[in-house]
């Protein structure tokens, strides 16, 4: 994993992203790719008026401003990192673009540019990209990412994805748990998981959990910041339609956890 | 990537396929995992319904017995950690959970027997669904050398860019990598960027890059391993859709019916 994407807005959510793909690429010694909209499309279409030339250029100095810092905050802490130029929808640009990176990073939730329904937007580009994703809560978020992770075992093919790619990630944390949560539905057993990742030499310790709480809400518990450095798990096993009427862990998961989540699909 | 998975059964690939899961293990130093498929025939007889097909499943059985049991005898002598699991009839789920945890899986390139139950078909699907790499080893191969030449057959797309992420474990062990560009058959990412993408990972590679002059690409790239004497070649697999690919033919199809050579296929 030596290739990260990280998506470039100022926005809320910034900071964490910033600070997760500095964590991360100095933990993996990766180079960092950002990408960022390019939102003064939106005022030059054909019938623009002279306030949305001034309110184009505004926006223009803000994301270049936003670039600078960036600049300097990658060259403080010594990070390799490159700029994409992108033009066109967000969402069609970040899909290819993932094709050929190894992780995404995105804020899980956020109320900035092109993110009304950003669980839809997630969700599209989980399904679409076929890459893993890190998504990462608005909220200030651990420095130390290599602590303790969780992986939340449920024996779907989502979630061996998301661990099989999680492996280069996990490889570098110091301690690994599985967990899994009430009975088995399937798939190979947590045993089976876990005698893959002690033969590619990482130690991970499991635990089972048969109480009665609601599965989303016993995870969201285990995923407190300061327990956990981050979560590696399957989504959306279940169709969308499915998922929209009962919801869903990964819908819980998105809007309620405040550490990073590895998620492929 | 440790864990390698290797499909046995009785056909006339399971030599080339048992030497090259070896090799790799042994390279990676991984942990092979056997899964012995048993798929049952049914062969239609007159009056006494099912007596053949009972007598040639009987015979089939004592056949993948047999194999079963040489294979694992001489697995106990090669040094490397290893486990069995036998699946009798068809694919069942026990098979399609081992598949997905496994790294990489080891089936054979497609050979002329018109009755054989398919198995690089079988192992295929299964590898495109969970997103693994295949390595598909031609049935006269005896063994693979994994600190030789590798080729990577590039033309830019989203295969192309999957296959050359899911090998990279396998390229650091090469002493030479080529990308190997035909100029007017490639799209999206360029040869110099998939270089970039290698030197991250500390592999060192150089570029190749010709006219195809109306050749076939399949035609160019076969060549192309043989001139430089490569050991195995790198490919992304249907970057068509599959059906499109049956009607009218496609890279992926007509490398996997004639290559001499182990191919890496992702998709």
């Amino acid at each position: 994993m030596k290739d990260i994407l990280l998506l470039v807005h100022d926005d809320a959510g910034q900071p964490a992203r910033l600070q997760v793909a500095i964590s991360l690429a100095r933990l993996l010694d990766a180079a960092v790719s950002c990408i960022a909209a390019d939102e003064t499309a939106d005022y030059r279409d054909d019938c623009a008026s002279l306030a949305d030339e001034i309110l184009a250029d505004v926006v223009r100095h803000q994301s270049q401003a936003n670039h600078k810092m960036i600049d300097r905050l990658f060259a403080k802490q010594r990070i390799d990192h490159r700029w994409i130029a992108m033009e066109g929808p967000l969402i069609d640009r970040l899909c290819e673009q993932a094709a050929f990176h190894d992780l995404l990073i995105i804020n899980a939730r956020s109320t900035g540019y092109g993110w009304g329904d950003s669980s839809i937007v997630v969700s599209d580009l989980v399904r679409a990209t076929n890459q893993p994703l890190l998504l990462v809560p608005e909220a200030e978020v651990t420095d130390d990412l290599a602590a303790h992770a969780v992986i939340a075992w449920d024996g779907s093919r989502a979630c061996i994805a998301a661990m099989r790619a999680a492996v280069p990630l996990l490889s570098k944390t110091r301690r690994v748990t599985m967990v899994e949560f009430g009975p088995h539905r399937g798939g190979p057993p947590i045993e089976r998981g876990a005698e893959y990742l002690r033969r590619q030499g990482i130690a991970v310790h499991t635990t089972h959990d048969d109480s009665l709480h609601h599965p989303a809400g016993w995870l969201v518990s285990r995923c407190r910041p300061g327990r956990t450095s981050y979560c590696v798990m399957g989504a959306f096993g279940h169709s969308r339609s499915r998922e929209a009427v009962f919801g869903g862990v990964t819908m819980t998961m998105l809007e309620e956890v405040r550490i990073p989540l590895f998620i492929a699909h | 990537m440790k864990n390698v998975l290797l499909m046995v059964h009785a056909d006339a690939g399971l030599e080339g396929r048992f030497q090259a899961a070896l090799d790799l293990t042994r390279a990676l130093s991984g942990h092979l995992t056997c899964v012995d498929v048993f798929v049952p025939q049914i062969v239609p007889d007159g009056f006494y319904m099912g007596l053949d097909s009972a007598s040639a499943m009987v015979a089939q059985c004592a056949v993948d017995y047999d194999h079963g049991a040489a294979l694992k005898h001489r697995l106990e002598h090669e040094g490397v950690p290893w486990d069995w699991i036998d699946a009798t009839g068809g694919l069942p789920p026990r098979i399609t959970d081992e598949a997905g945890l496994a790294d990489v899986i080891v089936s054979s390139l497609p050979a002329n027997h018109l009755f054989d139950p398919d198995l690089p078909r079988v192992t295929t699907n299964l590898a495109l669904a969970n997103n693994q790499p295949v390595l598909a080893v031609p049935v006269s191969s005896r063994g693979i050398t994994w600190c030789g030449r590798a080729l990577i057959a590039w033309d830019g797309s989203p295969a192309a860019m999957a296959a050359l992420r899911a090998s990279v474990p396998m390229l650091a062990l090469a002493s030479d990598v080529e990308l190997f560009e035909v100029d007017d058959r490639t799209a999206g990412a360029t040869a110099e960027a998939a270089a970039q993408y290698l030197s991250r990972h500390g592999i060192v590679s150089t570029i190749e890059r010709i006219h195809s002059l109306h050749r076939p690409t399949a035609e160019l790239i076969l060549g192309r391993a043989k001139a430089i004497a490569a050991d195995y070649i790198v490919i992304g697999a249907y970057g068509h859709n599959r059906t499109r690919e049956l009607f009218f033919g496609g890279v992926t199809r007509s490398m996997m019916h004639t290559s001499p050579l182990p191919l890496v296929l992702a998709h």
